[in-house]
């Protein structure tokens, strides 16, 4: 099993979309230089950020709205070959929308009415972005990270600080049932921590529904521990299966045997 | 809504029938867009934006005669004509919308536009089989259609679009006992917008918040719409996120650009009352069906609208951007849905 980091997949999306703008806005950019090549660097790395920006969010947002024409009733004859003749009503739409725009693309950048405000708006703006994502990445990059064990497997993720434990196990693939969704009230993600987690810093809400005995034995809710510190986690022994092991092994007695359902003793909340 | 309140005094019982036949409260729920909680009907819902802009409405009598009422009344004709047509044609009811439609495109269009009533019944048909029934009917649709028959106008009968007039003023039957203000009036015919753009001169607080000046049939009294508006924000009909995001953004923008430019950019008071930006942002921009409906969506709408506004209305010889900026939003309102959504608790992905 390889060592892997929660929340680092979430990402991928956002790397596309920054690949979409640069892509972009390096055609643009093109386009620009080889119709007026006169434009000094600044103002067509303006242009060339603007505009790309731009386009990457009118395409974002025609995908958007092609998902929701989708199951609209928009009438057959407007349907037939492949959406097309509906496409066609948007684009138009979108044109009267942007005819008013299209003066402004048309005046002269040189010219300084036209540029002073929205050049010190972009540069107040890319300042902000510039020095706010920097701030961002320092505390993300400065977070301290700490090692879980989970005991059912001897695996070992390597979560940053204040990440939720049962959502971050969850993220990493294992089936946890967690049936209220993290408020601490159904016990279906209750686990035992005998490494990390001093008794002192076990809150009442850390046990929610559990009753005496099962406290007794050192279960725990999963889904209401912050991670702070190196802890080892022993999962609820049937519920841990990562997906495609129970699909996979069909014959008696492969892994632990018993599919991954409910709890075969239900927790009774504490009398 | 009788059934649900189990009215017990008299005085109880004919308030809500009076209620009732007024905005004809339902007990079902919506099922599709515009998504109502409330124990109100469809009827209601659509009926609150009317009595919303009741007021502008009867002041545009006085400003610029009765004909102003014709040129509402062709819009209702023909979108009501169409609409049972598409609804015979595709085996549906016949909705109120286009009531709504109607009314709120008949303001955003001059005065002077009777003398065209063709070009107000084809901007209304551009406006309700091209905007509304070709993206599949009531609540299906991407774009508002008002403003889609607005900017169309706009941009191929440019010149019938900006021919504006010196309104009724000062006397009290004023337009109530004319047809139409002509165009012999004393004072000059550009709107304020338009006069700033080519003179630099604006006229005071009064009259801009009072409504004296020529501008579209609707849209010239501010404290009217004022009115109306905050009518719709007091009942929960719209949500306030949306018009005053795009008030602020505009105010703001034109404060900052106004210190720099200010030849380009007027002072934020007269760019918040000129024009249609109220009109437009208590009741195009929050159009139930092409608004965003998440909370971060609703801002980030009202902050590229309130850009755009300002600078269209900058930088074009369009003296009114707000039209273009707000169909340029509805654009991007699923996107900006989808930016916006909430995420589901525990919902973290499986790998």
């Amino acid at each position: 099993m390889s060592k892997s980091v929660g929340p680092k997949k979430q990402n991928t999306s956002m790397i596309w979309g920054i690949a979409l703008i640069l892509s972009v806005a390096a055609l643009i950019g093109l386009i620009i230089l080889l119709l007026n090549w006169k434009l000094s660097i600044g103002d067509s790395l303006n242009l060339v950020i603007f505009g790309g920006a731009i386009w990457a969010g009118i395409l974002l947002a025609l995908q958007e709205v092609r998902s929701r024409l989708k199951h609209a009733s928009v009438p057959s004859f407007l349907r037939k070959p492949n959406d097309w003749p509906i496409a066609i009503v948007v684009i138009a739409v979108v044109a009267l929308g942007f005819y008013a725009l299209w003066e402004v693309s048309m005046l002269d950048p040189k010219s300084k009415e036209f540029y002073y405000p929205f050049r010190q708006l972009g540069i107040i703006g890319a300042l902000v972005a510039i020095v706010g994502s920097a701030l961002l990445w320092a505390r993300e990059a400065t977070k301290p990270v700490y090692e879980v064990t989970v005991a059912n497997d001897n695996n070992k993720l390597y979560l940053p600080a204040g990440s939720k434990l049962m959502q971050s196990l969850k993220a990493n693939g294992y089936v946890l049932f967690a049936q209220c969704g993290g408020k601490g009230t159904c016990a279906t993600c209750r686990c035992k921590i005998p490494a990390g987690l001093p008794q002192e810093k076990r809150m009442a809400s850390m046990y929610g529904p559990l009753n005496e005995k099962l406290r007794g034995e050192g279960w725990i809710l999963s889904c209401q521990i912050v991670v702070n510190s190196d802890i080892t986690v022993d999962l609820f022994k049937p519920l841990v299966q990562k997906w495609p092991t129970p699909v996979a092994t069909t014959s008696p007695g492969a892994g632990s045997g018993t599919p991954p359902a409910a709890p075969s003793k239900p927790a009774m909340p504490a009398a | 809504m009788s059934q649900a309140n189990e009215p017990k005094s008299l005085g109880k019982i004919i308030s809500t029938l009076i209620h009732d036949s007024i905005f004809g409260g339902s007990e079902r729920a919506t099922r599709e867009a515009p998504y109502i909680r409330d124990a109100m009907g469809m009827q209601r819902y659509m009926g609150s934006p009317l009595l919303a802009v009741l007021p502008a409405t009867i002041a545009s009598i006085y400003f610029w005669g009765w004909s102003s009422l014709a040129v509402i009344a062709v819009a209702w004709l023909v979108g009501g004509l169409i609409e049972v047509i598409t609804a015979t044609i595709r085996k549906a009811e016949v909705t109120e919308g286009f009531l709504v439609t109607g009314i709120l495109y008949a303001l955003l269009l001059p005065p002077t536009i009777y003398n065209h009533m063709w070009l107000v019944a084809l901007g209304m048909a551009v406006a309700i089989l091209i905007g509304k029934e070709f993206f599949g009917g009531t609540g299906k649709n991407i774009f508002n259609p008002a403003l889609v028959g607005v900017a169309f106008l706009m941009i191929f009968f440019g010149d019938d679009m900006r021919s504006w007039l010196q309104p009724f003023w000062g006397s009290f039957p004023g337009g109530f006992t004319e047809w139409a203000a002509s165009a012999t009036q004393l004072g000059p015919n550009a709107t304020p917008l338009l006069a700033f753009q080519e003179t630099g001169e604006t006229p005071d607080f009064l009259t801009m918040l009072i409504g004296n000046h020529p501008g579209n049939i609707g849209e010239v009294s501010a404290i009217l719409l004022l009115l109306g508006g905050g009518f719709l924000l007091h009942g929960g009909i719209i949500d306030g996120r949306i018009s005053i995001t795009i008030l602020a953004t505009v105010g703001a923008l034109t404060y900052f650009f106004n210190m720099v430019a200010p030849t380009v950019f007027p002072d934020p008071i007269f760019a918040l009352l000129s024009g249609s930006l109220l009109l437009a942002a208590f009741l195009n921009a929050t159009d139930p069906v092409t608004s965003p409906i998440t909370k971060r969506g609703k801002i980030l709408y009202g902050l590229l609208i309130g850009i755009l506004t300002v600078m269209i209305r900058a930088y074009t010889h369009f003296p009114d951007g707000v039209v273009f900026a707000i169909l340029i939003g509805n654009l991007f309102a699923p996107w900006f849905d989808k930016l916006g959504k909430p995420k589901s608790f525990g919902s973290a992905p499986v790998s």
